[in-house]
C-alpha cells in the first residue's frame, strides 16, 4: 500500500471530478472499474493544452460513465511504473515508453490506438537540431561535438536516432564527443539554446524530411513565446516512429477497453474541439493499433538495453 | 432434461442463436449481403458471433428485402443498429445517426476536406468557382480525388472546372494560390494545419485566404444506429468494429460485404451520409 501511494504521488493529477468514494450506483464492470485514471508524459511543452484537457476528461467521463481522472508524469518512468503497479487503466506515451512497459509488463499492457494524418500516416520523426548561428549544417560537422538526449526512454529523443546512427555506420558513442540525458524535450531545447549542446534530437512531426516540418518540441516551444524556431537549424532526421500510442492494461473489463478505443477514435467526428484541445491537428484521426505495430522499435529498445548494460553509455 | 435437448442442439446450429431469457438481444438488420433471414453462416456468422462475444450478450443478424426495410426497422425499434445508404438514411435521419463508415485502403479515409481562395478573389460559395482553375497539393486520393468529391457534392461545380494544377507538396501548392495561378486550392485538412500552423499563435500565415467549405465526403454506405443509443454504447460499437480488420478478419469480410468496399472501418460524424451543402 505504501508503495502504491508513493507511485500515484510522483504523478501530478490534472483533473478529476466527483469524490473519492466509490459510486454505490455503478454495476457490472463499472462497479468493478470504479473510475478511469489516465497518464500522460506527452504535451509538457504545452500549458494551454493541458488546461484544456478537462474537457477531454469530461468526454471519456460521458463515454464511459465513470469518474475520470487525469495525471501527468513527472517524467517518462512515471507513467510506465504506475501503469505495471495497475494505478493506471490507461495511458498516453511515447513508442519507445510503449516497448519499456511492454518489456516489464509483456502482454498486460497493449496500444489502442495512435494519430493517422488524413494521408493515412501514422509516423513522427526525430531530428538532430543545432542553432541556426552555429557553423553545423551536416552530421559530420558533429564529429567529436557535444549532443543532448532527451530520455532513456524516448524514442525520438534517444532510442530511435542512435539505432539510425548505427544503421548509417556511426556508432553514437564514438561519433560524439560528449553526451547527455537533458531529462526532456523542453530542458533539451533550452539547453541548446543556452548553448550547453552542440545539438540535440528532438521530436518533429506534421510533415517529413522532404516537405519540412511544422510541429514539434521547438514549435511547441516557440508557441509559447520561450524560443524562436528560426533560431534552430535540423541538419539530420530519421524515421517515420510508429506514432505515440495510447496503451492500456489488457486486464481491465473488455466493455471498457472497447468503449474506451472508441471513444477516443470517435472524437475528431464527434467532438472536433475537443480533438482541436487535446492539441492533434484538425485532418487525422485515429488509427487503431496493435503490439505488432511497435516491433521495431520494440527491438532498437532491447539491443540498445543490451549494449548499455555490455558497457555502453549515453554519458560518455 | 430431454425437453432442453432440442434447444441445445440447436445452440450448436451455425447462425442460430439461443437467447437467455430476459436478456435482450442486440438486433442488427443488413439488406443486399445474402443473409437469409435471421440465420447467418460464414463470415456473417463470424461477425455475428464477435459481436455477441465482445458484447456479452445475445446478437441477431437479420437480413431484409432492402436498405429502406432496414431503415424502417430502426425507426421502428425492432432494430439497434442497420447498415443504410444515403436514400434509406433520409427516411430515419430524424431519430437516428451514422457511427461507421468503411475505410476504403489504409491510406484513404473519408479525409475532412477544405477549398481555399486568396481573400481578395472576392469569392465566397462554393457556386462561385465555376471555370476555376482548381490547385492539390498531392497526386493521392486523400490529397486530390477525395478533397474534389467532397466539394463537389457539397455544391462546387467541378464539372466546369479547369485542368487541375497538381503539385507533390503544401508549399508550392500555397504558393501557386497566392500567386494566382490557380483559383481555389482544394486540400486535405492536415495540409491545411500544416502550411498554417505558426509557432507565433498571434500571426495567421493563411490570414490572405478564405476557407470557402470544410467537411468530408458523404458516406455510400454506413452503420446506422438510433440516436436514442447511449453514447457510451455507441462507442463501445465503434471499438469493437475499428479493429475488425486485425482482430476478427472473418468478420471483417462480411463487413466488407455490406460496406464495399472497406478494408476496415472508421468512425463516423452523424450526418456522414448526408450531402453537406452550405
Amino acid at each position: 500500500m505504501r508503495k502504491r501511494s508513493s507511485l500515484l504521488s510522483v504523478l501530478l493529477l490534472l483533473s478529476a471530478c466527483g469524490g473519492s468514494s466509490p459510486d454505490p450506483s455503478l454495476t457490472g464492470w463499472r462497479k468493478e472499474v470504479g473510475q478511469i485514471r489516465i497518464g500522460a508524459n506527452i504535451g509538457e511543452e504545452n500549458p494551454t493544452a493541458l488546461a484544456r484537457m478537462e474537457a477531454f476528461r469530461a468526454y471519456i467521463a460521458t463515454s464511459t460513465g465513470l469518474p475520470v481522472k487525469l495525471y501527468q508524469a513527472a517524467d517518462y518512468n512515471g507513467v510506465i511504473q504506475a501503469l505495471a503497479s495497475g494505478q493506471l487503466e490507461m495511458a498516453a506515451m511515447g513508442p519507445a515508453a510503449f516497448a519499456n512497459a511492454h518489456a516489464q509488463m509483456g502482454d498486460k499492457v497493449a496500444p489502442m490506438l495512435a494519430t493517422r494524418s488524413a494521408e493515412g500516416l501514422s509516423g513522427y520523426y526525430t531530428t538532430l537540431t543545432v542553432r541556426a548561428d552555429s557553423p553545423y549544417r551536416t552530421l559530420d560537422d558533429l564529429r567529436g561535438k557535444s549532443v543532448g538526449y532527451v530520455d532513456f526512454n524516448s524514442a525520438s529523443g534517444y532510442v530511435y536516432p542512435r539505432w539510425a546512427l548505427k544503421k548509417q555506420g556511426r556508432d553514437p558513442d564514438r561519433f560524439f564527443g560528449k553526451a547527455a540525458i537533458t531529462g526532456g524535450h523542453i530542458q533539451g531545447v533550452m539547453a541548446l539554446d543556452h548553448g550547453q549542446f552542440d545539438a540535440i534530437f528532438l521530436l518533429a512531426n506534421t510533415g517529413t524530411p522532404r516537405t519540412g516540418f511544422t510541429n514539434g518540441s521547438i514549435y511547441a516551444l516557440a508557441a509559447r513565446g520561450l524560443v524562436k524556431a528560426e533560431d534552430f537549424r535540423v541538419i539530420w532526421s530519421a524515421g517515420p516512429i510508429a506514432n505515440s500510442p495510447y496503451v492500456m492494461r489488457t486486464d481491465r473489463p473488455q466493455p471498457l477497453k472497447d468503449i474506451l478505443r472508441g471513444a477516443l477514435a470517435a472524437m475528431p467526428y464527434d467532438d472536433p474541439a475537443i480533438w482541436a484541445d487535446i492539441g492533434i491537428g484538425a485532418g487525422s484521426d485515429m488509427r487503431p493499433m496493435q503490439t505488432a505495430d511497435y516491433a521495431e522499435v520494440m527491438a532498437i529498445r532491447d539491443a540498445e538495453v543490451k549494449s548499455r548494460r555490455a558497457g555502453g553509455s549515453a554519458g560518455n | 432434461m430431454r425437453r432442453l435437448l432440442p434447444l441445445l442442439a440447436l445452440a450448436f446450429l451455425p447462425g442460430v442463436t439461443v437467447h437467455a431469457q430476459g436478456t435482450a438481444p442486440f438486433r442488427v438488420v443488413i439488406a443486399d449481403v445474402g443473409l437469409n433471414g435471421c440465420t447467418a453462416s460464414g463470415p456473417a456468422e463470424a461477425y455475428r458471433r464477435h459481436l455477441e462475444q465482445r458484447l456479452s450478450r445475445p446478437v441477431s443478424l437479420c437480413g431484409t428485402a432492402d436498405t429502406r426495410a432496414a431503415a424502417a426497422e430502426l425507426r421502428a425499434g425492432k432494430a439497434d443498429m442497420a447498415v443504410l445508404d444515403p436514400a434509406a438514411f433520409e427516411t430515419v435521419k430524424d431519430v437516428a445517426r451514422a457511427a461507421l463508415t468503411g475505410r476504403v485502403s489504409a491510406q484513404t479515409g473519408r479525409v475532412l476536406s477544405l477549398a481555399l481562395v486568396r481573400k481578395a478573389s472576392g469569392k465566397t460559395r462554393l457556386a462561385d468557382l465555376t471555370g476555376a482553375t482548381p490547385i492539390f497539393a498531392g497526386s493521392a486520393a486523400p490529397s486530390k480525388d477525395v478533397p474534389l468529391r467532397a466539394i463537389g457534392e457539397a455544391g462546387a461545380p467541378i464539372a466546369s472546372f479547369r485542368p487541375a494544377l497538381v503539385f507533390e507538396g503544401d508549399e508550392p501548392a500555397f504558393a501557386a494560390l497566392r500567386a494566382g495561378r490557380g483559383d481555389v486550392l482544394v486540400i486535405n485538412a492536415s495540409a491545411r494545419a500544416r502550411a498554417c500552423m505558426t509557432p507565433d499563435i498571434k500571426r495567421d500565415p493563411c490570414a490572405d485566404l478564405t476557407e470557402l467549405w470544410r467537411g468530408r465526403p458523404r458516406a455510400a454506405r454506413a452503420l446506422v444506429v438510433r440516436n436514442a443509443m447511449a453514447t457510451g454504447d455507441r462507442h463501445q460499437l465503434v471499438g469493437i468494429h475499428i479493429g475488425l480488420h486485425f482482430e476478427a478478419p472473418a468478420a471483417m469480410r462480411f463487413m466488407a460485404q455490406a460496406l464495399p468496399p472497406a478494408v476496415a472501418l472508421d468512425p463516423a460524424e452523424a450526418g456522414a451520409l448526408l450531402l453537406d451543402r452550405r
